[in-house]
């Protein structure tokens, strides 16, 4: 065993950094929101880079893919990159197009990206449906947890093959799970630097131990998350493991919600800081496909099934 | 102990609630969309609520009041948060100021119009610099003449955008002991000198201010207490402003955990025993902030003022409120995302906001290891 990144993972580390550096980050964020928009560009331009497939990629695989979804939700990416580089691969034989979006066909009111979205991808139990642009209507809605939604309906589009509802199911827990990871890990640095900064009763409050053990327990849980979220990648998403992985994450994506913002105090609840911007997505994340109480009821019935 | 309305009480309690129903504002938030028309309103009812007999209940009858005991000042904020009217001025903790430190022509001249609703307060305490550490501050004041002369920035003054005149924490001797250079004055918010600027918090509502002081004269004869006096007032309105009672809390608090519980109902999630156990939970620290409540009543009847305990009701507020908000966000997240109920997510980002306006839960734990348990530094 050996958990450090392989050769090719720390390159792809590299360039990934450099292309969010010049495509995401808090301003670009900021700029899209705006128009309550989204960045095709940037997922074009992991595509040139051939990052948007790395899943069925000699040498890489979804471990690697999860890794760069991470990367870009740490980056504040505005884009449908978990449902690109790690749903569609796994359930479409064909590349993808550039934006995708999922939504369950219960829950067709507030879908992430959809008003952009080339393909939709639709769970319904044990089915999936996949609609391109033109065959499902997508209206914008007004939200404030840091993407676009909009309410979709009129879904057309062709059904998979039987059994892919578990697949798409399965997949799009990793890939919640790593957007949790990247984006929980970008609040927690953040974090970490205001307490270096803010100076209280004549020193940074970072020396105080109230506040060194919140933002302690914090680390230890956004770690939690991205161990969880590569073990299940690296297996496949296998069931257990896919729905383990989006359970720790969104524990930890609601614990970094309340540290990060009770640790930042009031500033940290204004416009003009940066926090909100990954803190809004992860409760918008965090209820994603049922939220942890969907994926707890996952985790038993894999660990029920397998054992019994 | 005795944990029942007296015949008084009870009888008072009937008379506000018939009052309310022909009197409080119906539909006031459909009624009163922008911030702009809520501030309008709050005078208003401030007006209605005063012309009523319901303003300064425990207050001196020779200063507008009517001089009853605390209790009838919360039976009457249980019954507005029951009939989930307009939320009231703050005269009960910044008058506190006011009354306890000011000159008696400073009592005549604020505390009757402050009754009334005809002047709405905001508070100049934080500063960028100063948070948690309150006694940092750095508005300075200079004595000219029979003026000081103010300079500096203070932060997270909600209200404002909206009020007339300011309370202000400023220093007034750089070479005393940081807590003791500290002086408290009043100014007119509408004055040369003075910028407001609303602050928006991260979903977009302009929740607070800052507000800049530029070469800002104030009489002399609008400070409060003595030269240097500040940090003990300020400490005076924080205790107050710390109690639960006065915002009506457990009314509102039992009429949105009852809400939810029949949205669980309806809805059929209320067999899940996660559900069920998240809400039984909730129930328990509202029943324990009402006693901390009931408690917190009899010590100010018996005379005793606010003192470092109100620490404890403060915590248990924020844990009520921060629980039941997170329990509405649980159970109607779908709704929020969607934009359907835009409140559940306001009341969420609020909710969180409470354990740091005001003294943060860091601060009110430091309090009572400090000064209630007596904790070493």
């Amino acid at each position: 065993m050996d958990l450090a990144f392989d050769d090719t993972q720390a390159a792809i580390k590299d360039s990934c950094e450099r292309l969010f550096a010049r495509h995401a980050g808090p301003a670009r964020a900021r700029d899209l929101r705006r128009d309550n928009g989204c960045d095709r560009a940037l997922v074009q331009a992991l595509e040139g880079d051939g990052f948007a497939d790395l899943f069925g990629a000699d040498g890489a695989g979804p471990l690697t893919a999860a890794l760069v979804v991470e990367w870009a939700g740490e980056a504040a990416a505005l884009a449908p990159i978990g449902n690109r580089l790690l749903v569609a691969p796994a359930l479409l034989a064909e590349t993808p197009p550039t934006m995708v979006a999922v939504a369950d066909a219960d829950r067709l009111d507030a879908v992430r990206f959809a008003a952009d979205a080339d393909l939709l991808i639709v769970i319904d139990g044990d089915e999936v449906r996949v609609a391109a642009r033109g065959d499902f209507a997508a209206v914008p809605v007004k939200s404030k947890f840091g993407y676009p939604f909009a309410q979709v309906s009129d879904v057309r589009g062709t059904p998979l093959a039987p059994g892919s509802g578990a697949v798409a199911r399965r997949w799009r827990q990793v890939a919640i799970a790593a957007e949790i990871a990247g984006t929980a890990r970008a609040a927690l640095d953040l974090t970490t630097r205001y307490l270096r900064e803010r100076l209280q009763f004549g020193k940074a409050i970072a020396t105080f131990q109230a506040v060194q053990h919140r933002i302690a327990e914090l680390h230890v849980s956004v770690d939690s998350a991205e161990w969880a979220v590569r073990e299940a990648a690296w297996h496949h998403a296998r069931a257990d493991l896919a729905a383990a992985a989006a359970l720790t994450a969104c524990e930890a994506a609601q614990r970094a919600f309340q540290e990060t913002h009770q640790l930042t105090g009031a500033m940290g609840f204004t416009i003009e800081y940066d926090l909100h911007l990954w803190t809004m997505r992860l409760q918008a994340l965090r209820h994603e496909g049922g939220g942890p109480r969907a994926h707890a009821r996952d985790l038993v019935r894999a660990r029920w099934k397998e054992n019994g | 102990m005795d944990y029942l309305e007296n015949a008084e009480e009870a009888a008072f309690r009937m008379g506000v609630r018939a009052w309310l129903a022909e009197n409080a504002p119906k539909d006031w938030r459909a009624r009163y969309p922008t911030e702009d028309d809520l501030a309008r309103l709050h005078r208003e009812w401030q007006r209605t609520l005063y012309d009523g007999g319901y303003v300064g209940l425990s207050w001196p009858v020779d200063y507008g009041g009517r001089g009853l005991s605390a209790t009838y000042e919360a039976i009457l904020n249980d019954e507005l948060g029951k009939a989930d009217t307009p939320r009231i001025s703050f005269h009960n903790y910044l008058g506190r100021a006011i009354f306890t430190y000011g000159t008696e022509a400073q009592k005549q001249r604020f505390l009757p119009p402050m009754l009334r609703g005809e002047i709405q307060w905001c508070q100049g305490f934080s500063e960028p610099g100063a948070g948690s550490d309150l006694a940092s501050l750095r508005t300075s004041a200079v004595l000219d003449g029979d003026h000081y002369v103010v300079n500096g920035q203070k932060m997270w003054t909600s209200g404002a955008q909206h009020a007339d005149w300011c309370i202000l924490l400023v220093r007034t001797d750089r070479d005393a002991p940081k807590h003791k250079g500290i002086t408290c004055l009043l100014a007119p918010v509408n004055q040369p000198g003075i910028t407001v600027r609303p602050i928006h918090i991260s979903d977009g509502s302009p929740e607070t201010c800052e507000m800049f002081f530029d070469d800002v004269r104030v009489p002399v004869t609008q400070r409060i207490g003595d030269p240097g006096a500040g940090w003990r007032i300020a400490m005076t309105v924080l205790a107050f402003e710390r109690g639960p009672a006065d915002v009506g809390l457990i009314a509102t608090f039992q009429t949105a955990l009852a809400k939810l519980e029949t949205y669980a109902e309806e809805r059929a999630i209320d067999r899940d025993p996660q559900i069920r156990q998240a809400i039984a939970r909730t129930y328990v620290i509202g029943e324990v902030l009402r006693l901390n409540v009931v408690e917190q009543l009899s010590l100010r009847n018996a005379g005793r003022p606010p003192g470092p305990d109100g620490s404890v009701a403060r915590l248990l507020l924020t844990q009520a409120e921060q629980a039941l908000r997170s329990l509405e966000f649980r159970l109607r997240a779908a709704d929020a995302v969607s934009g359907r109920a835009p409140d559940v997510l306001a009341n969420y980002l609020r909710s969180r906001t409470i354990s740091i306006f005001g003294g943060t839960s860091e601060i009110q734990k430091n309090i009572l290891a400090g000064q209630v348990l007596g904790l070493p530094r």
